[in-house]
Parts: structure tokens; sequence; C-alpha cells
């Protein structure tokens, strides 16, 4: 076992492997508040990489709803109840002391891979779901929480921010190309690895023997069995978008899937600049200054110990307590934020889905007040990785009216 | 005593025994307990571990000069074992009264080292059945009937009668192969493998036994000093075994010869029990010969592979029987 | 007299240690291997490469070898596993047959959560030392593993298993680009578990060490299994002599084999097995003729010679007075 630094639980951890990073890392920021579930995201993954046979089951990318929506069912409340029962009751963080190296402070419970100590061999904690948990991914869609401990029975009454009594949220779900996976340290054949340019996590298709381990111990549960070819498969990153080398991109490196027919817009994907093991300050990256500046998106269950790299604008309406546990001690700060946001972070916002080119550097022009509002019609400029303008869009949404001579036509 | 016997068997007129003292057997003794330790911790569980070692650069030659070393204690080990062999083989005959028992013994001894010279310079299964079956014979014989005889209380002999059923168990399971083979006779011997579990049982009941015979009198001796030391050995078993790297503490164990069939805290259990055993034995001064005997029984293993471990039993049984005249409770020979 | 006697122990100390010296640095070991033996002898009637069952097999010697429980991931010991062992050849081919007793005959992996049984047979690449245990932990000294897998079985006997035989109503309507190998990239790359059209069921694998167990590409190992009545055969037929840095075998030669066999009902892939140790294998020129029982009344006499004799030690064996 080798001690790495996780910044996202402010503290070193225990690993298989001894730190390494890649010079840039696959990255994105899902805005949850904005997100209508229509699978779009869902159906574009599938028809591009998860077609044929034996990946009938296999949604690399999913949008489940929360709290009751899984897939595979339950995945995460199984993870949290494993490592509950391995560590009961010191699963906890201590935020008394922020700092740029602990953004959320101290995790002072353990990882799976800490909890996975006494597992003999094993590296994470983990499960492998069965046949059945893998069927229905969109099983409990649109299921609302009721009232807590009474069957059947819902708050009825109105009801208000910030905290709504009877609520659901969609969570989108891909890979989290981990800085630190847990497929990586299941693998007893090194078959996965994590590509040096762009932190992408790939299985290698020739050297995977088909032992399932990764599928067992990758929290997230991403790695999938394809029993047709006796291997696993997992989120492969549309990695050919994103190094440019897909004839579509014309060069220029490109988001993904996904991201890119994502109608809501809640979704931003870029790559982030790595020196010396941690993000390399990058305040003009969009993704740097959300997650880092601006700290208003987070990780996914940080708890689990795998520095996860898709970071999430949490939902205004959901209790407190629950998205704690989802998204660690950030949430409060981050929702606060997003709820009132700086200028530059209004403007930022507005990059979300402008431009299927991946964005490496913003700029910001700024507006004029807004009339009757405390907004300032700032614009938003995205470059590409060659400083290119890709993208100019303003806060307030340019408005035009259609002369009356078209009012029916298409 | 010794000097007082004439050598008047073959095997022992090539012994340099009339210049060897008890002392003198002792210090010999010692210094194969030191080789055989040495070549165990270097050659047998270094090479098994170390089959999960990255092997490269400066751990290779670690790894090459450990072995090289191990092999240089295995055969140092394995030539002062056979002749500490011959030297308690012949002092049993010599402390019999002549009549058939006597013939037996020497006949069996004689066995036996014709059987060993045979099986390490020929193939022959019929030379490795020789020497299986009379080392079962002899070791059958000094522990469970000359003990009988040495004075022992009935702990004594209820621990050194589980080692040697424990060792004849593991015999049956090789020696009744053998036989089948060199009498091609085409079927599975009876009962070989239920024989060769229950065995395993006898050898970890065997080390509680012998904590209850031998430790438990002597608990006071074992000090700070011992208890660290089998509380570390113990530790870091533990740990390997709840590390990733458990199967380094399996392996460990299977040094031993045993298979763990039962549950591995039961292993860890009796392996503390005896090394606590040893403790107290070794650092009481009236237990040397009993320190040694349960070292030697240790290091042989449950499953001798080779002609030497079945040597380093042989030595263990006869020490802890205190039959032979040297290591007797109460010395008269080192007057 | 004393001071003398102690240059006598040190005498044969320094003796021991210098021809202790002289035996290491002439590659020898004052040992022998006492371990059991596994007799491959030369089978005059036609061994079948694809029957486990066949009858020539009663005229091989069994040898029964155990297990060890699984020793990866808890419950790392307990269990009692045992294989039965035989082997012959014919001149040209060795065949090893391994048995054991399995409840449940796991033999697709078509579900996530299915895994298949599993045997295997290690060889030295080269044989050294007579003493087992060594061998495995000589850097130098690579071993040769023959894999057999159920799931590969059932590919070779019913044809190529997919996720339809498990789940009739599995497919979809469409598969776009059915029969571009790209869109099954561990079949496109040529990873062997992808193969949909198998010649033999036996992976022939290579390591030098733990985490560099590697797949040849000489798949040059054959030979079949059968699970019948809670039991598996399994049998694996190799040329004697072949090209490549493969275990060499040769009539009148001895080496060593170990077995070890997974559970797939258990969830046991990768090292998740159980093993047996280091056995000697012998290559004999005798015929395997099976023999008759004659020689259990053999066996009989030795062990009730043995008894006898030790009972003589007991009633006679007096010691000596003291004195």
């Amino acid at each position: 076992m080798a001690q790495v630094y996780n910044w996202q639980l402010g503290r070193e951890m225990d690993y298989r492997f001894e730190e390494a990073h890649p010079e840039r890392q696959f990255a994105a920021v899902f805005n949850i508040n904005r997100c209508i579930a229509c699978q779009t995201c869902t159906m574009s993954c599938k028809s591009t990489w998860t077609f044929s046979r034996g990946q009938e089951f296999m949604w690399w990318n999913n949008v489940e709803t929360k709290p009751y929506g899984g897939y595979p069912h339950h995945w995460d409340v199984k993870l949290l109840q494993l490592l509950e029962e391995a560590n009961p009751g010191g699963q906890a963080w201590n935020s008394s002391q922020l700092g740029d190296r602990q953004p959320y402070g101290v995790y002072n419970g353990k990882t799976i891979f800490e909890a996975a100590a006494d597992k003999g061999n094993e590296h994470a904690l983990g499960y492998l779901p069965s046949d059945e948990e893998w069927t229905a991914p969109n099983i409990y869609e649109d299921t609302a929480m009721g009232a807590v401990g009474v069957p059947n029975e819902s708050h009825l009454e109105a009801t208000q921010l910030p905290e709504h009594k009877t609520w659901f949220f969609y969570l989108q779900r891909i890979c989290n190309h981990c800085t630190y996976p847990g497929c990586i340290a299941a693998c007893p054949r090194n078959a996965i690895y994590k590509r040096p340019e762009d932190g992408i996590v790939l299985i290698d298709q020739q050297r995977c023997r088909g032992y399932r381990k990764c599928v067992e111990q990758c929290p997230y549960k991403k790695p999938m069995y394809r029993p047709t070819t006796r291997v696993s498969e997992k989120c492969v990153a549309c990695y050919p978008r994103v190094e440019g080398s897909d004839p579509l991109t014309g060069g220029l490196p490109m988001e993904t899937r996904c991201v890119s027919t994502c109608i809501g817009k809640i979704r931003l994907q870029g790559l982030v600049r790595v020196e010396d093991g941690e993000w390399a300050e990058d305040r003009n990256n969009p993704l740097y200054f959300l997650t880092r500046v601006e700290r208003v998106a987070l990780p996914l269950y940080p708890q689990f110990g795998t520095e996860p790299n898709i970071y999430y604008i949490p939902p205004r309406w959901v209790p407190r307590p629950y998205l704690r546990q989802m998204f660690g001690p950030g949430v409060d700060e981050a929702i606060d934020r997003y709820t009132n946001p700086s200028r530059e972070l209004l403007a930022v916002l507005q990059l979300f889905r402008a431009s299927q080119t991946i964005i490496f550097r913003y700029a910001i022009e700024e507006g004029e007040k807004l009339e009757g509002t405390e907004l300032f019609n700032d614009t938003a400029i995205g470059f590409d990785k060659n400083d290119n303008e890709v993208v100019r869009l303003s806060v307030r949404e340019p408005f035009y009216e259609r002369p009356q001579q078209f009012q029916n036509s298409i | 005593m010794l000097e007082g016997v004439a050598p008047r068997l073959a095997v022992a007129t090539r012994l340099p025994r009339p210049a060897l003292t008890a002392e003198g057997l002792r210090q010999l003794t010692a210094v194969l307990l030191g080789a055989a330790l040495v070549e165990t911790l270097l050659l047998r569980l270094v090479t098994r571990i170390g089959v999960h070692l990255p092997k490269e650069g400066v751990v290779t030659r670690a790894f090459e000069s450990a072995s090289f070393l191990g092999s240089i204690a295995f055969n140092f080990a394995s030539l002062l074992a056979i002749a500490l062999a011959v030297v308690v083989l012949a002092s049993l005959a010599r402390r019999m009264e002549r009549g058939p028992a006597q013939l037996a013994l020497i006949g069996l001894s004689v066995a036996m080292l014709s059987g060993l010279a045979l099986s390490l310079t020929t193939d022959s299964p019929t030379a490795d059945a020789v020497f299986g079956v009379a080392a079962a014979l002899l070791v059958g014989a000094v522990g469970l009937v000359f003990a009988r005889e040495a004075n022992r209380t009935f702990g004594d002999r209820l621990a050194l009668a589980l080692i040697v059923a424990a060792y004849l168990s593991y015999q049956y399971y090789v020696l009744s192969h053998l036989f089948y083979r060199i009498f091609d006779y085409g079927a599975v011997p009876p009962l070989s493998i239920s024989v060769l579990r229950l065995g395993e049982v006898l050898a970890v009941a065997a080390a509680a036994v012998a904590f209850w015979a031998w430790g438990l009198p002597r608990r006071r001796r074992v000090g700070t000093a011992g208890l660290a030391a089998v509380a570390t050995v113990l530790l870091v078993l533990i740990f390997a075994g709840l590390s990733p790297y458990s199967t380094m503490a399996i392996l460990a164990l299977w040094t031993t010869g045993l298979s763990l069939i039962l549950p591995f805290p039961v292993y860890l259990l009796a392996l503390a029990l005896y090394l606590l055993t040893l403790m107290a034995c070794w650092r009481s001064g009236d237990g040397f010969w009993t320190a040694a005997g349960l070292l030697l029984v240790l290091l042989a293993g449950y499953m001798p592979e080779a002609t030497y471990q079945h040597l380093l039993l042989l030595l263990g049984v006869a020490f802890l029987s205190r039959a032979v005249p040297w290591t007797a409770p109460h010395p008269a020979a080192t007057a | 007299m004393r001071t003398s006697r102690r240059w006598t122990v040190l005498g044969i100390t320094l003796l021991a240690l210098m021809v202790a010296v002289g035996l290491t640095v002439s590659d020898m070991r004052l040992a022998s291997s006492q371990t059991v033996t596994l007799v491959a002898k030369r089978s005059e009637a036609q061994v079948p490469a694809d029957d486990p069952f066949d009858t020539v097999w009663s005229r091989a010697n069994p040898v029964e070898v155990p297990l060890s429980a699984q020793t990866v991931v808890p419950p790392k010991a307990g269990g009692d596993r045992t294989i039965t062992a035989r082997a012959l050849h014919d001149d040209e081919r060795l065949y090893v047959l391994m048995e054991w007793e399995d409840d449940s005959e796991d033999s697709l992996v078509s579900s996530q959560t299915e895994f298949s049984d599993a045997a295997a047979v290690q060889f030295p690449v080269t044989p050294g030392e007579t003493i087992p245990a060594f061998c495995m932990g000589d850097p130098n000294a690579p071993v040769n593993i023959w894999q057999w897998k159920a799931a590969w079985q059932t590919d070779i006997d019913e044809g190529f298993v997919d996720v339809e035989d498990t789940y009739p109503n599995a497919s979809v309507d469409l598969y776009p680009f059915e029969d571009e190998d790209v869109f099954y990239p561990a079949r496109a790359l040529g990873n062997v578990f992808a193969q949909t059209e198998r010649e033999t069921p036996i992976d022939n694998l290579l390591a030098g060490s733990f985490g560099t167990l590697t797949q040849t590409s000489d798949q040059i190992v054959n030979g079949a299994g059968e699970w019948r009545d809670g039991h598996w055969r399994v049998l694996f037929a190799r040329e004697m002599s072949v090209d490549g840095d493969y275990s060499q075998f040769a009539e009148g030669d001895s080496t060593n084999v170990a077995f070890a066999a997974w559970d797939g009902a258990s969830d046991e892939r990768d090292g998740m097995k159980s093993v047996s140790q280091f056995l000697t294998l012998e290559v004999s020129p005798d015929v395997a003729e099976g023999s008759g029982g004659v020689t259990v009344w053999i066996i009989v006499a030795v062990v009730l010679g043995a008894v006898a004799l030790t009972l003589v030690l007991a009633l006679y064996g007096r010691q000596r007075q003291r004195g």
C-alpha cells in the first residue's frame, strides 16, 4: 500500500499504487438543477458505443432518479452500507479548517481502500451486482421521497426552498475517470490503465481475462462485464473526440457525446492541467473556476476515496443531510454560491453546452446592469485549445421578435 | 556414561564418539539448530514468499544471495543431522540390553541409513521405501516406546504421542502411495487423504498439549524478551494475514507443511502456544533438550519433503523423549 | 582433555561447513525428495485426448493430492479439497488426468456473476532441484501452466455460448454492423477469451513470478473435461517434446508437477483457487498394465511386520540399568 494525497478528502490515504498523475485530467461539471432526465445523453452514448451484442444491458451514461433509483439498483446505498459496516459511526468529516489543499476539510472516515484492509487480497471494498440489478436502468423514475417512515404518504402542503419535503432529483452518471480508480486497484492483471495525456481510464481489451474484479471494486459500478466477449468494458470518455482524432473534430479536442448532446445544457466538460500531482492553478479554465475557485461543483461521494473527476452542482431543493452524504461537506457553500451567483459565475454558467469544442479558457467582457435586477449583462467568451474563440454568450439571452408576416411559418 | 561403553556396533565405530562429551553433543545440536533455522528462513521461507516479490535489481541480488546462503546452510544442517542421527541411534542401541529388541533397533537404524544413502545416490523408489518405513518405525519406537521408560509424565507422553502420531499419519499417506507405486497397484490407497488430514489436526493439537505439558510449568521463564519475540512473530503473521499480502502469511505456514484445512486463527493460536513453550523451555536451565526437540520438530514440519527434514524430526522426537542417555532429565553423563 | 574436546566440536563444525560449501558450489543438495510421485507409464493402448473417462485410465496409477483452500479472500483457510491425479504417455504425448469432486457444474460465463470451474497443472520449465518447494522460488526458473476452463469446454462441445443461451430474450431487434469485429474489441484484438472458434479448452501459459502470467501464442495443449455425478475429470495432453520455452518431457526423466482447481460456484477466479504443493512427476518406460489385488496382501504383510517389530521393541526393549 502506498500513501497518496486526495485533495477531496484533505488528507493522504492508502492506495495500491504510488501517486502518479496525467498531464491533463478529463473532468466535467454537471448542473443537477437544470436536468430534466430526457435521457438524450444516455441514448447518444448507447448509439455510439454500446449497441452491439452482449452490451444490451450496458449504459455507460445513465440518468437515475434519486433517492430511490439506481443503475445498478441501489449501487450507492449498498456501497454506503458496506462502508458503514466496515467503520460503524466513523464516516465523518472535520470541516473546521479549510484550505487550498483541503477545500472541504478533512475526512476522518475510511475510504473503500482503507476499509478493504481486512479483505485479504482485495484492494477496495465492493460487491458484484447481480444480473437482476443491472436490469430496469431507470427504475423508480420520477419517484419522489414521501413522508419519512410512513409508507404511501406524501407531504401534500405547499413547500418552498431551502428544503422541499417531497422531493426527487436526477443524477447523471458516467465513469468518473477517477484520480485513484478502484478498478485499477482491483485488477490483478494490470489490464486497466489511466492515460498519461488526459487521465482517461481504459480497460485493455487484449489483456482482460474477465475476472470482474473491476466490476466488483469500482464503487460507481461503471465497468461492466460483456458475456459475448467474456471481458469487461467501460465508459471510454469518447477518447477519439477528447484527443481530437475523430475526423469530426478537425483535430481540436471535442466534448464527449453525452455532453455535446445535452438538451438541458447542464454539462460542461474539458481538460484541466495537472502539475506536481495537483490541479494547476488555471483560473480561467471554466472547470477549474467552478470547482476550485467558486466551489459550486462537488465530487460525487468523495468519501469513497477515488477522487472522482465529474463534479456536480447540487440541487437546491433537496434536504441537506442527504446532499452532504452524497457530495460531502461543501454542499451548503455550493448551494449558497449557486443561489446568489457572483457576476463571473453567472457568466461562466452560460458556457455550458455552448460549443462541441472543448473550452480551455474563458474571458469575460463586462456588460451593463440589467434594469430592475442586480444582474449584469456580461459576456462569456470561450477559447479552444489553440486559443481561438469558439463561443460568445451573454448573460441575457438575445431576444428576437418574429416579424408579423412570418408569424406562422416554420 | 558414553565413555564407559565399548564401541561394539559397526555404525558406532566410525564415529568420532570417543572425543565427544554430552557437552560437545549439546554444542553440536545448537549448531544444527542454528543452521536449520537459517536454512528454513533463507531457503524454504524466502523462496516461497519470494515468488510474490518483485524481481528487479537489488531485490534479485539479495534474493539470490539469500538463496545461496540458504543452500549452504541446508547442506551443512543436513550433514550435521546425519551425524547426530547416527550418534543418537548408536547411543540408544548401546543402552539396551542385548536381545531381539536391540537387534531390531540396530537393524532399523542400518536400514534407515542405507536407505538414506541409496536414496541420495539413486532414484530407486525402493530406497525411499526402506528409508521411509525405517524412519517411521524408528520415530515410533523412540517416541512411543522409549519415552515410556524415561520417567516421563503423562503430559510429556501425550504431547510426544501426538507429534509421533501426526508424523506416522503423514508417512502413511506418502508410504502407502509409494508402495502402491512399487507394486504397481492401480488404485488410490485407502483413507490416505483422511489420515493425512487427521495428522494435521493431531499436529495442531500437539502444540496445545505441548504447551500444557512443557510450557505452562515453565511459564515464568518466558520473560519479556520471549513474549516479545512470540508476539512479533504472531503480529507479523496476523498483519500479513489481514493485509493484501495474506498469501505470504499462508505460504509461511505452508513452510511448516500445513495445508490449512482448519480456520486460520486456529493455526495462529497453535503456533503461539508452540513458540511460547519453546521460549519457556529454552530459557529454563533444564529445558534445553525439550526446546531443541520442539524447534527441530517445527523445522521438520508436518509434511517433511526431504530426507533431511525426516532426520530433523527423528532427532527432535529423540530429544523430546529424553530416551537418549545424554539428554536425560538428570544427566549423569555431564558429571 | 576438555580443550581438545572443544576443538573436536569446532573441527567437526568446520569440516561439515567446508563440505557443505563444496556441495553447494557444485550445485548439489544433500537430501532427496520424499514426496509423493506421480508416475506416467507408457500406454500401449491408445489414449483418446477427448475422453477423460476412457477405460485406459484404469491402468494408470492414481495418487491423491491435498489442495489448500483458496487463500486470496476470506475465509482464507478451512476446506479440504483433494484431487486424484493420474498420468500416462505413449512415447509421443504426455497425458495428465485430474479428478475432483464438485457438486455443481459451472461451465457458463454468460451472466454477470457466473464464473467457470477450471483446473490447471504446472511444471517447472527446467526441472531443477529434487526438492519441489524450491522450484518455484528461483526467479530464473519460470513455470509452464496449462489451464483448462469449463466454459471453454462448453464452447467446444456445444458451440460458442452467448447471452441468449442464458437469457433467450436478451437480444434486441437490430444490431448495426453486427459482423464487424471492431464492435467486439476484445475479439478484434485477438483476446483468446473472446474467440468464437475454439480448438482447445486449455490455455498454455508461462509465468516467471507472481503477476507475470502470460498467455503464449502457442496453444499446443489439447484435452477435455467432463462433469459426471459430482465429479470433474479433466485430461491434459501435449507432445512430450515441443518447440519453444515450455516444459519438455522424456521417458526416464523426472520433473515436478503441481495442481490447482477453481470452483466457479464460489466465485473463484484469478488467484482465488486451491493449489497443491509440487509433487514429483516421473515419465516411466514401464508399460501401464493395471494390476491385481495380490499386492494388497504384500502391503498388509509389511504393515503387520512393522507392528510386530514395534511390539518386539516394546516388550523386550527394557532399558539397561543406569550406572
